[in-house]
């Protein structure tokens, strides 16, 4: 896995020259993919057995987890229940006492706390981070553009991330996650603090990703539109039930 | 992108944040000046002893009062301007230079970007002290005194990158930096050897009163000492900023 090696990962539709993000603007399938997409393939992500305690606490105690290519997988839980705990091992923010993952592709990750530079404006954030994945400037700040019209804070691109409001900057968070086009998205509560109209926009980009063969694992302590989600599981008492 | 093009765009990015802190880089540059303004104008003119490192050995001066102080002063002054610029560099963006290295920023790139901009920041806390010193205090060696500065500044910056990397909330952090300054500065004889800018402060007497100013052996010890802080600063600085690639 190397996100910063975006070409590699990046996959290139000749025929008719759109890239995954163009699809996934306009809501194009890649090519060989269907509603349902064909799992014949490892799954992107697996998760085994991992381990986690905070001193005497002991927050994960064993979860296993597998996300394959096409499908949205939830998790939800109470507060301080361990969710964003394993999503941080999972994209290698925090080690684990015991246990592996494995990551195939290129991911994204849109933590819980939106962490962007404040004094630097939404698009010199997205110029920052398109340098981090290693895309060019221009096409960075183009799919960052693309990405601010469908979630509606285009109108904010000049101004410094410190004085948007929570909503506006936790879209940031989540285009910044998007930028490289990854194969699996991992999501820590991504439309926290979204209008309505964004809320709606989000799952019309998760639908898209979804049907374009990418995968979405979203962490959320509610979860509403249950028909979105191929899986959701609980995490409870250190280990995941399927709901 | 390159790694060039990485590095550059980072310390386009790290110089647009710098700047856009004005409020707290003026108060930092213009604490210290305050401070020691206001000593030195009212200190009085009574000779008091200072040892002057020469090429002929130490030699000991007379000098007035508040000639002498501004030895010790102005040195730690530029210090905590460094110390303080290089530790809000650090501290605040510790946790956002991580998202950049799980992106796929590596982190030598970041620190690199980081370094060049406080050597340049450094370079000028070293000039604007030395305009206020070359007017005041008419120094035998001008430039000497600027090579001072400019070393301590390079060494206070790598003390305020350790301390950014270990203690990374703001208060604790600008505390810990106001409490070694005051150590610093009230370090007398034998003990103060051991302050990291003391080869500095003593090239900034010989600059400033010596005739055959001694310059090489303090160099040698403040370049030994920036090597040890430098790796020390990126050992720290991988800790603070080290993510886990599962494969």
């Amino acid at each position: 896995m190397n996100l910063g090696n975006y070409d590699k990962n990046r996959k290139h539709d000749n025929a008719k020259n759109l890239t995954n993000c163009e699809r996934l603007i306009s809501g194009q399938k890649e090519p060989g993919a269907s509603g349902t997409y064909e799992n014949t393939r490892p799954p992107l992500l697996e998760v085994r057995d991992i381990h986690k305690r905070f001193g005497r606490l002991k927050v994960l105690k064993g979860v296993d987890l597998e996300v394959n290519r096409g499908e949205i997988v939830g998790i939800t839980g109470e507060n301080g229940s361990g969710k964003s705990t394993l999503l941080k091992i999972i994209v290698g923010f925090l080690p684990c006492d015991q246990g592996e993952v494995v990551l195939r592709g290129a991911f994204g990750y849109c933590p819980q706390n939106p962490l962007l530079f404040d004094d630097l404006t939404m698009e010199e954030n997205i110029s920052y981070f398109s340098a981090a994945y290693g895309l060019d400037q221009k096409e960075g700040i183009s799919r960052g553009n693309e990405l601010m019209k469908m979630l509606r804070c285009e109108q904010f691109r000049g101004k410094l991330t410190r004085h948007l409001s929570g909503g506006t900057r936790q879209k940031l968070n989540l285009i910044i996650s998007l930028l490289h086009d990854p194969d699996i998205l991992i999501l820590d509560e991504p439309y926290q603090g979204f209008d309505y109209e964004s809320y709606l926009s989000f799952w019309e980009i998760a639908r898209n990703l979804k049907e374009g063969g990418k995968s979405i694992l979203v962490v959320s302590p509610i979860v509403y539109e249950r028909y979105y989600f191929t899986r959701i599981y609980k995490l409870e008492d250190g280990r995941l039930k399927h709901e | 992108m390159n790694r060039v093009g990485r590095i550059l765009i980072s310390l386009k990015m790290q110089a647009l944040e710098q700047r856009r802190k004005l409020t707290i880089l003026m108060l930092v540059f213009i604490l210290p000046v305050a401070f020691w303004a206001s000593i030195y104008y009212t200190a009085g003119e009574d000779p008091v002893p200072i040892t002057v490192p020469t090429l002929n050995g130490d030699v000991k001066m007379f000098v007035p009062t508040k000639k002498s102080y501004p030895i010790d002063l102005g040195l730690m002054a530029a210090s905590w301007s460094m110390a303080t610029v290089a530790f809000f560099a650090e501290s605040g963006s510790a946790e956002r230079d991580r998202r950049l290295v799980l992106c796929g920023y590596n982190p030598s790139q970041i620190l690199f970007a980081r370094l060049i901009l406080l050597t340049a920041v450094a370079f000028l806390t070293s000039v604007f002290p030395l305009i206020v010193f070359v007017l005041i205090l008419s120094p035998k060696h001008p430039w000497i005194l600027w090579l001072a500065f400019f070393i301590a500044g390079l060494i206070a910056m790598e003390i305020g990158l350790i301390i950014g990397a270990l203690i990374p909330r703001y208060t604790e952090g600008v505390l810990t930096l106001i409490a070694l300054i005051g150590i610093g500065m009230s370090l007398q004889g034998e003990t103060a050897k051991f302050f990291p800018i003391y080869p500095a402060r003593q090239l900034f007497r010989s600059g400033l009163f010596a005739e055959d100013p001694l310059v090489l052996p303090f160099i040698r010890d403040e370049l030994l000492i920036f090597v040890i802080l430098m790796i020390v600063t990126i050992v720290f600085w991988y800790f603070r900023i080290r993510v886990r690639r599962w494969s």
